[in-house]
């Protein structure tokens, strides 16, 4: 276990920086906008419903 | 190794098997030390258990180590036959660490029982270890353990007592000269002698000394005196450290240091001081300690977890230059609109996406809203083929009252948040205003700007990574303290059957 603690502490590093850098750059924590056309029914952050590339529904 | 106490409670029938498996183990100074008890325990067993401590006796006298061959006597014990050495020049007492008696006079000739625990000899540190203090060798040839109460004045609570128990090793070195290496329990100590230039005792109401009363409660070893059981000791130790000269190092040099000054009385039986002595004490770091008891591998444990604290630290910057980097902002555009609550519709600014994915940040806002009262606007998103593809919902409220504490007043007038588009394209915002609004209008401001992202995620690793430094740390003063640590380690001895009285 000893050979591998600088190991486990390189991977552990580049996981702490490295995933809130993805998360960032993949926008998770941001509400996605679709593009038109898409059917997928979505929820804001108040609890709104809405379809991407439709009318609204749900208001 | 408790072994006495674990034998004293097995069928007799097994007694020699278990023994002989202990010594076949390894344990072979625990099992000397336990031939006694367990003669009293099972005193049928006399002449087998006698076989094997004179077997034992004979190999463990050859392994005896000392540090002046030269000048150092080894004996056996006249009570237990367990083999000693007898190395310091004034000792006039040995006390056995195996029996706990008089190592040079028979019990029965001088009315002196046994000191009613056992030296764990197979501690991290015990009598006959070795321990490098800068540069010089010395070798543990006695240890005591005292206990008592230790008084300090403190300017805001007066005098404050408490409780304390420490234990002090006899160290000699190739020179035959004495000093004590002390654990309180925390700590490690050196002390010396030394000779103040106006020696005298403290008050025992002077406020800038730390005054401890204590009582002997164990002792092994040899000793310039007879150490009597619960003897008592007085201490005063000077609060404030002073620079004196150093102990000449290995290689000649002479150097001061830091130490912290006191002075210790002996009480006799009749409670009157019988020897003053003047000490100067430093403590030594966790880290010389491990390297003057040559634990290497605690030495790299701790290393080790010092340099993932170290590494963990740099976690903290790489993160704080991600997201400043991922936060570096871009375009920005704000309109501000005068919103009634029936509004449908309205334009605000337009969006140019160029890639997919695009995350911007928004903030909406309303300015003039009076006091007691909400409103609601509905903030959206047109494609440039004027299809509805994003909406959300904002409530902007201003409330004030007066209540037990005098007037208060509270508001919400902003909310921010991140959105990500995933089709390039050209957006308009349209902003509704919601009818059941209960202000008329308001001021509506959006504020968008590119490149910006949501910093918590890079907050929650942030304070991640401070968890795991300081379980770093915590693992490094634990590998530190626990493999440092030279307190004493007792066993109970077998009582059972027997009038054990302490040493008198």
């Amino acid at each position: 276990m000893k050979r591998l603690h600088y190991p486990l502490l390189a991977l552990l590093i580049i996981a702490i920086v490295g995933f809130p850098a993805w998360y960032a750059v993949r926008g998770s924590a941001a509400e996605p906008v679709p593009g038109v056309g898409d059917k997928e029914v979505l929820r804001s952050k108040s609890g709104r419903t809405y379809v991407g590339g439709g009318p609204r529904v749900g208001k | 190794m408790q072994i006495a106490q674990r034998l004293n409670k097995i069928h007799p029938d097994k007694l020699l098997g278990t023994l002989q498996s202990h010594i076949d183990d390894g344990h072979e100074q625990a099992a000397l030390q336990a031939i006694p008890d367990l003669q009293l325990g099972f005193p049928q067993f006399q002449n087998e258990l006698e076989q094997i401590r004179g077997k034992l006796t004979a190999k463990l006298r050859d392994d005896i180590k000392v540090i002046d061959p030269q000048s150092a006597s080894v004996f056996n014990c006249v009570n237990c036959g367990g083999g000693l050495a007898k190395q310091c020049r004034d000792t006039v007492h040995v006390i056995c660490h195996y029996c706990g008696q008089d190592a040079e006079h028979p019990a029965n000739d001088i009315q002196l029982d046994r000191w009613n625990k056992a030296l764990d000899l197979e501690a991290n540190f015990t009598i006959g270890d070795f321990f490098s203090y800068q540069g010089v060798q010395w070798q543990a040839v006695g240890v005591q353990l005292f206990s008592g109460r230790v008084r300090e004045y403190d300017s805001e609570d007066g005098w404050e007592s408490s409780f304390s128990r420490y234990t002090s090793w006899w160290m000699l070195n190739e020179q035959r000269e004495l000093a004590w290496l002390v654990d309180d329990g925390s700590r490690r100590y050196w002390s010396e002698k030394y000779l103040p230039q106006n020696p005298s005792v403290p008050d025992a109401k002077d406020r800038s000394f730390e005054h401890g009363e204590w009582e002997l409660e164990f002792a092994a070893g040899e000793f310039s005196y007879q150490p009597r059981y619960q003897e008592k000791h007085h201490s005063a130790e000077n609060k404030r450290s002073s620079v004196l000269p150093a102990p000449a190092a290995a290689d000649g040099g002479q150097s001061k240091q830091r130490y912290y000054t006191s002075v210790e009385s002996r009480l006799n039986d009749q409670g009157k001081v019988s020897e003053i002595e003047f000490f100067k004490s430093r403590m030594i770091p966790h880290t010389e300690v491990l390297g003057g008891l040559g634990q290497v591998s605690a030495l790299d444990d701790r290393k080790r977890w010092s340099n993932s604290m170290r590494l963990l630290f740099v976690a903290l910057p790489l993160l704080a230059a991600t997201a400043f980097t991922l936060n570096r902002g871009g375009d920005t555009s704000l309109e501000t609109v005068a919103l009634a609550s029936n509004d449908k519709e309205v334009s605000m600014q337009e969006i140019k996406v160029d890639q997919a994915g695009q995350v911007i940040k928004m903030r909406g806002s309303v300015a003039g809203l009076r006091d007691n009262s909400w409103f609601g606007v509905d903030v959206g998103l047109l494609s440039s083929d004027n299809e509805h593809v994003y909406s959300k919902y904002l409530e902007f409220w201003r409330e004030s009252g007066r209540d037990s504490d005098g007037p208060w007043s509270e508001a919400d007038l902003g909310s921010s948040w991140f959105i990500r588009v995933d089709e390039p394209d050209t957006y308009k915002v349209v902003i509704d205003g919601d009818e059941q609004s209960t202000s008329a209008t308001a001021d509506f401001r959006l504020h968008t700007e590119r490149n910006k992202t949501s910093v918590t995620p890079f907050m929650l690793a942030g304070f991640f990574s401070i968890f795991l430094i300081m379980m770093c740390r915590s693992k490094m003063g634990s590998v530190s303290a626990a493999a440092s640590s030279i307190a004493l380690k007792l066993n109970q001895r077998y009582q059972g059957g027997r009038n054990n009285k302490h040493a008198s």
